[in-house]
């Protein structure tokens, strides 16, 4: 077995200190960023999300796997700066006003840096105000937005409205996600996209990105 | 003409497989009845008067068979607390981002915990004001309090990372559940033990069945020897794990929108009275049509034989309208008459 395949069997075993190791050993050895990063770890991380889609695995599994891969992702980041490797795109991403809940935004997270974005991660129960100040500070090209109550899923709407209020209608691209998010209530509340998992997610912000 | 009967009655009816005049009904919506009051949701989850007279108003307007206390047992009332003075909740981390803070963790009396205390004493009233109904509150399961105070993604990374914390920090949140609701159950309350994290959205059926189970089966067995009849909630979808649920000995199971209704009725065979699952999101911007039709779906599911009650699938949001509570009343009236 590779070091490369090596990498990508740990990376869905979820077992992160193993993954960082052979990241190292395979820089050393000379293998190629771009090899590492495509094939032992973003590839990888698609099979673990073609697998959830399925139901053969669940959300902690993912997890596991993503944690793997970060810890393979900060070895290779800094190579990567070094060597002026730019990201594809800057995202900002949040959980709504009122909401607490983390745990799917910070997969998403996970995988866009790990597809080669840049992603200022606001937190949570994030008002609108604060996704509208870091859109303009970071000049971002995408909101991504998560709730995961009904309590909280008005404040998406809510945020894209202030978003336009700033001007930033058009200019910024908004993607929402969340357990009881539908594609439906997206297009009700003028969101540009929607994402049912991270996976998805990846694919529909490189989408609405013109990146694909 | 048939008698009416209370909203007690027929939940009870639903318990004993035996019919009422209709379907009994839980609306979980007291937070939209606010307005009614002249008062915000936050100054309901730390005024016991102002939920009080929003439950009565509400109940006025939309009766309800199940009456939900509002949830101002915990942070969530602390955090409204701050809203109300003008501030803003600063944000908290979780208790046990230390691990070694669960040694100190006592389980104290409940009535002396500030927020708890004055839920237990809103349950009182509630119960005394609707005696006609089954009044019920929520109580957090095992799990989902170990998530809560450890945060659930790392209490997710502690079950492969540190086991034994994870055992002893379950077997804390047991007793605490415990605790709680045989102190709720004492004011008169029904309780529904609520698991938001255990769904399949957020644990693995693997880890449900390693981690979860062990302490809900212990959990039914103490109620059973207390003679408490506890209703059970468990956020998002479940389909995975229905059989796992039924076996555990739950005396109700409330189940979420994208649970299956239709499975958990064959499932449970009749031997788990099933609560559900109309989608929250009609009661936002349903049409009376879409409501009638999600309403009429689980009637025809799951009443026949009884041991059902028609409920949304989890609380509504807070933007739910009472045009649209009314549309499900009138569709439970219309459909859920038992001939």
């Amino acid at each position: 077995m590779s070091l490369i395949q090596a990498i990508g069997e740990n990376v869905i075993n979820g077992d992160a200190s193993k993954v960082k190791e052979l990241v190292q050993e395979a820089l050393a050895e000379g293998e190629s960023i771009k090899a590492i990063l495509s094939q032992g770890l973003i590839a990888t991380m698609a099979v673990v999300g073609e697998n959830f889609k399925r139901e053969e695995i669940y959300l902690p599994e993912v997890l596991f796997a993503a944690r793997a891969m970060k810890a393979g992702m900060e070895v290779l980041q800094p190579v990567m700066l070094k060597g002026g490797v730019e990201p594809l795109a800057k995202i900002v991403l949040g959980s709504v006003k009122g909401d607490i809940h983390d745990i799917g935004k910070k997969l998403v997270d996970i995988m866009l840096e790990g597809a080669g974005f840049e992603v200022i991660d606001l937190g949570i129960d994030v008002p609108p105000e604060r996704f509208v100040d870091a859109a303009q500070k970071h000049k971002v090209k995408l909101v991504g937005m998560s709730a995961l109550t009904g309590a909280t899923m008005p404040f998406m709407k809510t945020t894209i409205e202030a978003l336009e209020v700033a001007g930033l209608g058009g200019k910024v691209k908004t993607l929402v996600g969340g357990a009881i998010v539908t594609q439906g209530y997206a297009n009700k509340i003028g969101a540009d996209g929607y994402a049912s998992n991270a996976v998805l997610a990846v694919d529909k912000a490189k989408e609405l990105l013109g990146l694909r | 003409m048939s008698r009416r009967y209370s909203g007690k009655e027929r939940v009870m009816a639903a318990f004993n497989w035996e019919y009422a005049d209709r379907v009994p009904i839980s609306l979980n919506v007291e937070p939209c009845g606010t307005g009614l009051a002249g008062c915000t949701v936050d100054e309901c989850l730390i005024d016991n008067e102002k939920a009080l007279r929003t439950a009565i108003l509400l109940q006025e307007r939309v009766p309800s068979d199940i009456i939900r206390v509002p949830n101002n047992s915990s942070g969530t009332a602390a955090a409204a607390a701050k809203r109300v003075a003008g501030g803003e909740p600063p944000a908290t981390r979780p208790r046990l981002e230390d691990k070694s803070n669960l040694l100190e963790m006592k389980i104290g009396n409940p009535w002396e915990d500030r927020f708890f205390g004055q839920h237990l004493e809103l349950c009182k009233r509630m119960v005394s004001i609707f005696a006609d109904n089954v009044v019920r509150t929520g109580v957090r399961g095992p799990w989902t309090t170990a998530a809560e105070l450890r945060g659930i993604e790392q209490l997710i990374y502690d079950t492969r990372d540190d086991p034994s914390f994870v055992y002893s920090l379950l077997q804390f949140s047991t007793e605490l559940t415990k605790v709680r609701t045989v102190a709720a159950a004492e004011t008169g309350i029904y309780v529904m033990l609520t698991e938001a994290s255990a769904s399949c959205g957020i644990i693995s059926p693997t880890m449900y069945r390693q981690w979860v189970k062990p302490h809900h089966e212990e959990l039914c067995r103490f109620f059973k020897e207390e003679g408490l009849l506890v209703f059970w909630h468990i956020c998002g979808y479940i389909d995975p794990i229905m059989e796992d649920i039924v076996s555990v000995g739950m005396d109700a199971v409330s189940l979420d929108a994208p649970s299956s209704l239709q499975k958990m009725v064959e499932l449970s065979d009749k031997k788990v009275v099933v609560i559900g699952n109309v989608e929250t999101i009609l009661f936002v911007d349903g049409t009376r049509e879409q409501m009638e039709q999600a309403v009429k779906k689980c009637i025809d599911i799951a009443a026949k034989g009884s041991g059902f009650i028609l409920s949304p699938g989890c609380i509504v949001p807070h933007n739910a309208t009472l045009e649209r509570m009314q549309y499900f009343y009138e569709a439970a009236e219309k459909w859920g008459r038992y001939a």
